[in-house]
């Protein structure tokens, strides 16, 4: 437990050192920006509509997604690119306390970014008309993608070179393309967290109900997907760990 | 019983272990095993030590076989990566890192209380307290091997793999950590060392294993290996006075293969190097021919490996 409480705490650190963050932290700070300078004449009404037909789509589909793919990508990545992995790989420690650690140090540093992303924007709506109920609904949904991203990106930055390429692909052509044809929306990942937030925010499935397709809004129901979807990558990440070689 | 190949008490066991990625076969159906004391895996560049080692410390799985470390699958049973340090060929620190956190990750890793302690201790046996708080990325290459052989020793381990672990130290620092392995092997426990430079080798291992092809070539220590190569003529080089006419006396046996006269000394090859050093002790009596050197050259492990390579 000791041994993979010190691999989260390193990992943390090491994902969110260098320069990398500054320009992940002013990407994540863009649709708050865009919240506060947009909505500065607006009434609350409008400002609400605002906020969600402009910098909640940017954060759902841009910001998260793209922080996540830099961020997870690296976790195990990196190790595999530094030839770090057998430093971690020779120790008394089970496979999946590894990559539990990992994960969760790689959630935790998307979740820094861009969860202090959501929550500027929500500020920036509190801040203009006195509206802070998105704050936690933003938090959630973006705990919630963020943890399904992370569940995603960090065996595909171990398992190939062009993971950043492969991830790009799957946000961009799959997750806000081909997963809007009807029937497929439930396999997109923005899908879950956005069921989330319109559950915890009933008000904005006018603006947001057709993002969301046939996915049924409730927060309870997201976490558990975003829950089970991080175990099936904790299990299939071990498997591969265990199986493959490590170097 | 044992063969060159195996040791009395092995500490690591390697069973008809094989490798292969893809159509590429990197260890074939190699058996051996590992005691207390220094054994040197050599081999030319892709003779397939590193693929053994990996194999050794789990890092890689065997295709066919079996390799367990003080009776334990490694892969299996990760409780017993307490008893392994690793120093791998790879540069593998992490570069942000100072060495002191780099070294007291890797005990917390490992599960010890005391890392503090015992990271220091580490650099101070490989020399490095001094930087012990500049980061990874600005040591020299052999800082960082020192920084890995320091990781390794970090834990106490009783079985410590090391992938050619003097890349890149200067002949100050290669002296020192010799002298620190063999103090490692004097304290009872199993060393492997894979190196390509024979003169490290020669230096520090008290048993050599070979392997040319994926294949465990020679196995024992240098001299037995050579004794047992009967298929190629030992060498020898003779200084004294009137060579010629011992080599006239030399080259009328059957049992010497070739004879060289040299400026100042005569170059014989003889499939009994025993014989011959008998005969000769009869042509100098009775030719009253004075000898100042008898030198085996061929007897170095430079010489026995590039036979096991040529063959």
């Amino acid at each position: 437990m000791r041994a993979a409480l010190a691999i989260a705490a390193v990992s943390y650190r090491q994902l969110l050192e260098g320069k990398r963050t500054y320009l992940l932290g002013a990407l994540a700070l863009i649709p708050a920006v865009v919240m506060y300078v947009g909505s500065s004449t607006m009434t609350e009404a409008r400002a609400f509509e605002f906020l969600h037909e402009g910098p909640l789509g940017v954060l759902v589909f841009a910001v998260a997604p793209i922080i996540a793919l830099v961020l997870a990508t690296s976790a195990l990545g990196e190790e595999r690119r530094q030839s770090t992995m057998s430093f971690l790989t020779i120790r008394p420690i089970p496979r999946w306390a590894i990559i539990v650690a990992k994960g969760a140090a790689a959630w935790a540093a998307v979740f820094t970014l861009v969860g202090a992303g959501g929550l500027a924007v929500g500020a920036a709506l509190g801040l203009r008309t006195g509206n802070w109920d998105t704050v936690t609904p933003l938090l959630v949904m973006i705990g919630i993608n963020t943890l399904v991203y992370v569940a995603l990106f960090v065996p595909l930055g171990f398992l190939f070179k062009r993971a950043m390429l492969f991830g790009l692909g799957y946000v961009f052509i799959w997750d806000s393309g081909i997963a809007n044809v009807p029937g497929l929306t439930p396999l997109s990942v923005f899908r879950i967290g956005l069921s989330a937030y319109i559950g915890l925010v009933p008000e904005s499935a006018r603006f947001l109900g057709d993002d969301l397709g046939s996915v049924t809004p409730g927060a309870g129901g997201a976490l558990a997907k975003g829950l089970i979807l991080a175990l099936i990558g904790v299990l299939a990440m071990t498997t591969v760990l265990k199986r493959r070689d490590v170097v | 019983m044992t063969t060159p190949a195996f040791v009395a008490d092995p500490t690591v066991e390697v069973e008809r272990a094989s490798k292969w990625f893809g159509q590429k076969v990197a260890v074939s159906s190699v058996s051996c095993s590992f005691g207390q004391g220094i054994t040197g895996l050599l081999g030319p560049n892709g003779a397939g030590k590193t693929t053994l080692l990996r194999l050794i410390c789990g890092l890689a799985a065997p295709s066919e076989g079996t390799v367990t470390v003080l009776g334990e699958d490694l892969r299996r049973n990760p409780d017993s990566y307490r008893q392994l340090g690793l120093v791998p060929e790879e540069d593998a620190v992490y570069p942000q890192m100072t060495a002191r956190r780099y070294l007291e990750y890797g005990a917390r890793l490992s599960g010890l209380a005391d890392g503090p302690s015992r990271a220091m201790e580490a650099l101070r046996v490989v020399d490095l307290v001094e930087s012990a708080d500049r980061t990874l990325g600005g040591f020299s290459k052999g800082m960082r091997q020192r920084t890995k052989v320091a990781a390794a020793l970090v834990t106490d381990p009783q079985v410590l793999i090391l992938d050619e672990p003097l890349n890149g130290t200067d002949p100050v620092q290669r002296a020192h950590l010799i002298e620190v392995f063999r103090r490692l092997a004097a304290d009872g426990k199993t060393v492997i060392v894979s190196s390509h430079v024979l003169a490290e080798v020669e230096r520090m291992a008290d048993r050599v294993l070979a392997m040319v092809d994926g294949k465990l070539a020679a196995a024992g220590d240098v001299h037995s290996i050579r004794a047992a190569m009967s298929d190629i003529p030992f060498r020898v080089r003779i200084e004294g006075n009137d060579l010629r006419r011992l080599a006239s006396e030399l080259v009328a046996r059957s049992d010497v293969a070739a004879v060289e006269v040299g400026k100042d000394a005569v170059h014989i090859e003889a499939e009994d190097l025993s014989a011959l050093g008998r005969h000769i002790a009869i042509i100098t009596r009775d030719l009253d021919i004075r000898l100042t050197a008898f030198q085996p050259e061929d007897e170095s492990l430079e010489s026995v490996f590039r036979y096991l390579v040529r063959r």
